[in-house]
């Protein structure tokens, strides 16, 4: 088929008469700057950490055709003015109808007359025009995701009996074997169904020796009636660690595929995301993630099928078990104070962007976080007030839990397994009477036994009869180093400081976090606020921005610097961004991401 | 990444993107707690913005967590703006050491509290002495510097102004909080100010007047000798002159015990050089790399591997030391630190010890 390859210097068209393109285009690539290697203690090698991209330069032959030298000079009097422009696009369209237009942001451009008289004869100039750009390419059009939030929901299968599973079998893969669970770990009903893993692999990479086991698994004579649509869930729990490794770069365990069957029409299920941890109420308990999809409305869903993989460090291990549990179906509107989501983010590059957070009311101090999904275990929560074991409890309507603890002597056992271990900031929302400092210890606790090192951190003094966000420094979780964590690890988290709390955030040192006092008042174009907008450092905002306002499309939005408490440079990586956002003043509070998806050098078509 | 606020404002307010923030703590002899903090700024030239001028409160943050404060010096006018700001300790040396009818005072407690009232950038904290060091002088007023530099030395603990603003005086820390494997690590120890004996002489009595106008003369002297048994056998006898006759009318036991505590501080080797470390060799007690943003002058560290006599002059089989510098620059992951007590062997290290000697000079009439 017949390509036709267009290209624009701006809105100059480079391959419209008289400007051709020859052939012999170089688009550039960028290059990878790590910055000066790690020390480290290693034997043989360097240790290259997290690297940038530089910028690259596009070099493109073009030439110019006129019927006379006059022409010939407006023409490139044109390309001049065009290239001469301080910050301009370079857009390409790869001209199949199939491939979408890329485009590269880019700085001056220069040009080079590559004189020759052969060519002057024949009424024909080239030039050689050099586009410095950014190092990576983008969409031509900004992309809306909204964060899908877990709205609490109704069981519609309680997953109690075995019968209608299945694992998918062949000669060489283990036996089936699928049991109903009633007394280790289950979360909802009389039990969870067990259901072994089919292939194991021990693999050795470079770093370390693994090994992979796979399910696939299926379930029918499901009922499953979606009504009116909404989010569909179901409860997973993985025997190997769900928590990445970050030393031998091991993804944490998790669902990987899932299809479902209604009407006889089986549909691949494209973004589910794990929403949530939640403990078991079994014997032992146990902790199980959640699985959640959109469903449309009106299907009776028959079938599912699931094909999950766990991981482990070391070679020769025994055969795990994945647990499945409570089928949800969720279709209101949370009343939370806060939303805790992934959202898919396309293209195959980090890029900039804007995350939007929006409520019915103004949206009180808020506090936002982001962070690469793949950083954390499947279904990170960091809003660990939950695991509160020991601090005092009363009701405060004020607190956007309802209730509030004592701060002083708090005790709250987080589990380890919901954590990449790493540095953590701990943020506190509390307020005091009277000028106060509030610290937190943190301690890892195994089998109820608390173990090793401890680690204290304390933050500045604050004085605030209502309740305020207070940052208590960084940490180490786990304070002393472990290895495949389970379930029975925690990390005990001690508080001091005498005051009424209401939330504790572990925001992971990576992550991106951004503290705002939008105002608690009546929303208006010069109070309160109900709109918060962050942008990512970007072309347009070199430092990034901060900004509060009354309406959409940021009318009269101002710069909400002078009410930050913390300025976070968020970024948006692909696949998967894991959003939070707790706004005090406003329940069930929207949160979206506007960006161009960015690509390395041709853009893909964005869905 | 760090943000840095001046008067209260986020520097992000400002069009031009800061660069090359670093902030540095010290502890040990003289001010100690946040010491000096720079960066630079891409600002227009002819930038006259208010609010960024000499003695704004600059602070700095990680996340939301303040690490450093101090105040903003002139800024440097250039391409890029070039700003830098002292920690709040050093500006001790602008006080008097005066008490609230503005006579002379050598009550540290007072010193520091009516500094704090009459605006010095700090808030008090309850661990400065009621005591006077020394008896005070009709005549001679004492810069709050001088005063604080001369009683922290003579009783053992370190006196600054910490990050949140809080002026304190307190002994080392013992707990250690740091590991550093130093066996390949270029730091040596020097025995530059090493002493094992002090021989302190202070006036022991004093004439009565006679006729009112009179005022009380030294009309006696007396000297203590203190020794560290354990010092001497490993290092020899050496003798520091202490000279307290300055300080007034003393009983043998205060003289003794200031004797004591400046011994205390001279039986500590130095050390040669400042190192630049990695979080793969400073790490925590549990053994995880260290953030280095949070190291600061004052905490502990335990050094392994260190291959000098040091260990056996306390049977130690390592060897805790407090952190006297800590410098580190937004982004980087490594930290500059020196343990405390770094001899003097840069020119730069060289020119702040010729600065003239702190002590709570006091004369009679």
């Amino acid at each position: 088929m017949t390509l036709i390859y267009r290209v624009w210097l701006g809105d100059l068209e480079l391959t419209a008469p008289p400007y051709a393109i020859d052939f012999g285009s170089d688009y550039g690539a960028p290059e990878n700057d790590f910055g000066d290697p790690r020390a480290s203690l290693l034997f043989d090698g360097e240790l290259l950490g997290d690297s940038r991209a530089t910028n690259r330069e596009a070099v493109l032959p073009v030439t110019i055709e006129a019927p006379d030298m006059d022409t010939l000079a407006q023409a490139e009097a044109a390309l001049v003015r065009e290239a001469a422009r301080t910050r301009n696009t370079l857009t390409a369209d790869p001209g199949d109808g199939f491939g979408a237009v890329t485009v590269f942001d880019s700085f001056r451009a220069a040009v080079r007359p590559v004189r020759s008289d052969d060519l002057e004869k024949q009424f024909l100039r080239q030039y050689e025009v050099s586009v410095p750009c950014l190092p990576y390419a983008r969409s031509a059009t900004k992309t809306q995701v909204a964060v899908t939030p877990t709205p609490a929901g109704v069981v519609v299968d309680s997953i109690d009996s075995d019968t209608g599973w299945s694992s998918k079998q062949a000669p060489s893969l283990l036996a089936e074997d699928i049991t109903v669970d009633t007394g280790a770990y289950y979360v909802q009903g009389t039990g969870s169904v067990k259901v072994g893993a089919v292939r194991l692999t021990t693999k050795d990479s470079a770093s370390v020796t693994y090994t992979l086991a796979e399910n696939f698994d299926t379930v029918t004579g499901l009922s499953v009636a979606t009504s009116t649509g909404g989010v569909l869930s179901i409860l997973m729990r993985f025997d190997w660690p769900i928590v990445p490794d970050p030393s031998y770069f091991l993804p944490g365990s998790g669902l990987v595929g899932l299809k479902y069957r209604a009407g006889g029409v089986l549909t691949e299920v494209e973004e589910f995301y794990a929403s949530q941890v939640v403990a078991g109420t079994g014997p032992s308990g146990g902790r199980f993630v959640r699985y959640s999809w959109v469903v449309p409305a009106g299907l009776t869903i028959t079938e599912l099928q699931l094909s999950s993989r766990q991981f482990i460090v070391g070679g020769n291990q025994a055969r795990p078990y994945v647990r499945y549990d409570a089928i949800t179906l969720a279709t209101g509107t949370s009343t939370a104070k806060s939303l805790l989501g992934t959202v898919r983010v396309q293209g195959s590059v980090r890029t900039p962007g804007a995350v939007v957070v929006e409520g019915s009311t103004s949206l009180g101090e808020v506090l936002v976080m982001t962070l690469p999904e793949e950083s954390q275990p499947t279904g990170f929560d960091p809003l660990v007030r939950k695991y509160l074991t020991a601090g005092a409890t009363s009701a405060d309507a004020a607190a956007i839990n309802g209730t509030k603890f004592a701060v002083s002597g708090a005790v709250i056992d987080a589990p380890l397994s919901q954590l990449t271990p790493g540095l953590y900031e701990v943020w506190l929302r509390a307020k005091t009477s009277g000028s106060i400092t509030f610290g937190v210890t943190a301690q890892a606790r195994i089998a109820g036994t608390n173990t090793g090192a401890t680690q204290t951190s304390t933050g500045s003094a604050v004085n605030s009869a209502t309740y305020t966000w207070v940052s208590l420094g960084r940490v180490y979780l786990p304070p002393v180093n472990l290895q495949n964590i389970d379930e029975t690890a925690l990390v005990r988290l001690t508080f001091s400081g005498v005051g009424d709390g209401d939330e504790v955030v572990l925001a992971p040192a990576d992550a991106a976090v951004s503290v705002i006092d939008c105002g608690s008042s009546t929303v208006s174009a010069t109070g309160s606020s109900s709109h918060l907008w962050i942008d990512s450092p970007s072309l347009a905002n070199p430092n990034g921005g901060w900004w509060r306002g009354s309406t959409d499309g940021r009318v009269n939005a101002r710069s909400a610097i002078p009410d930050a408490k913390a300025l976070g440079r968020h970024i948006l990586n692909p696949p998967r961004m894991r959003v939070l956002a707790v706004t005090p003043g406003a329940t069930n509070p929207s949160v979206s991401l506007d960006y161009y998806p960015a690509w390395h050098s041709n853009a893909g078509k964005v869905t | 990444m760090a943000e840095v606020k001046v008067a209260g404002r986020w520097l992000a307010e400002l069009p031009g993107t800061v660069t090359g923030l670093r902030w540095g703590s010290r502890w040990g002899e003289g001010p100690s707690g946040p010491s000096e903090a720079g960066w630079q700024q891409d600002l227009p030239l002819t930038t006259d913005v208010t609010w960024l001028a000499p003695g704004a409160v600059v602070e700095v943050f990680v996340g939301g967590n303040r690490a450093w404060r101090g105040l903003l010096e002139e800024p440097v006018r250039g391409v890029p703006w070039s700003f830098t700001a002292r920690g709040v300790a050093g500006f001790a040396s602008s006080f008097a050491a005066i008490d609230g009818s503005n006579n002379p005072t050598t009550v540290p407690s007072t010193a520091v509290t009516q500094a704090v009232a009459r605006g010095w950038p700090a808030t008090v904290g309850s661990t400065f002495s009621g005591s006077a060091y020394g008896q005070a002088s009709p005549t001679q007023t004492n810069r709050l510097d001088a005063l604080l530099n001369g009683w922290s030395q003579a009783t053992n603990v370190r006196w600054g102004v910490d990050k949140d603003g809080v002026a304190f005086a307190r002994a080392d820390a013992t707990t250690a909080t740091l590991v550093l494997e130093a066996s390949d690590v270029e730091i040596g120890v020097a025995d530059d100010s090493l002493f094992t004996v002090v021989v302190a002489r202070y006036v022991s009595s004093l004439t009565t007047p006679v006729d009112a106008g009179d005022v009380a003369q030294p009309n006696g002297w007396s000297s203590v000798v203190v020794t560290d048994a354990a010092a001497v056998a490993r290092w020899g006898r050496r003798e520091y002159v202490m000279d307290l006759t300055k300080l007034g009318l003393l009983t043998g036991a205060t003289a003794t015990s200031y004797a004591t505590q400046q011994l205390s501080q001279l039986t500590v080797p130095a050390w040669t050089n400042r190192i630049t470390v990695d979080s793969s060799k400073l790490r925590t007690l549990g053994g995880l790399p260290v953030d280095p943003t949070a190291v600061e002058a004052g905490q502990v560290v335990r050094l392994f591997g260190l291959q000098d006599g040091l260990g056996r002059l306390r049977s130690e089989l390592q060897l805790n030391v407090p952190l006297g510098e800590v410098e580190y620059e937004d982004g980087s992951p490594q930290v500059t630190l020196a343990p405390v007590k770094l001899a003097a062997r840069t020119l730069a290290d060289v020119i702040a010890d010729l600065e003239p000697a702190e002590n709570a000079q006091q004369a009679f009439a």
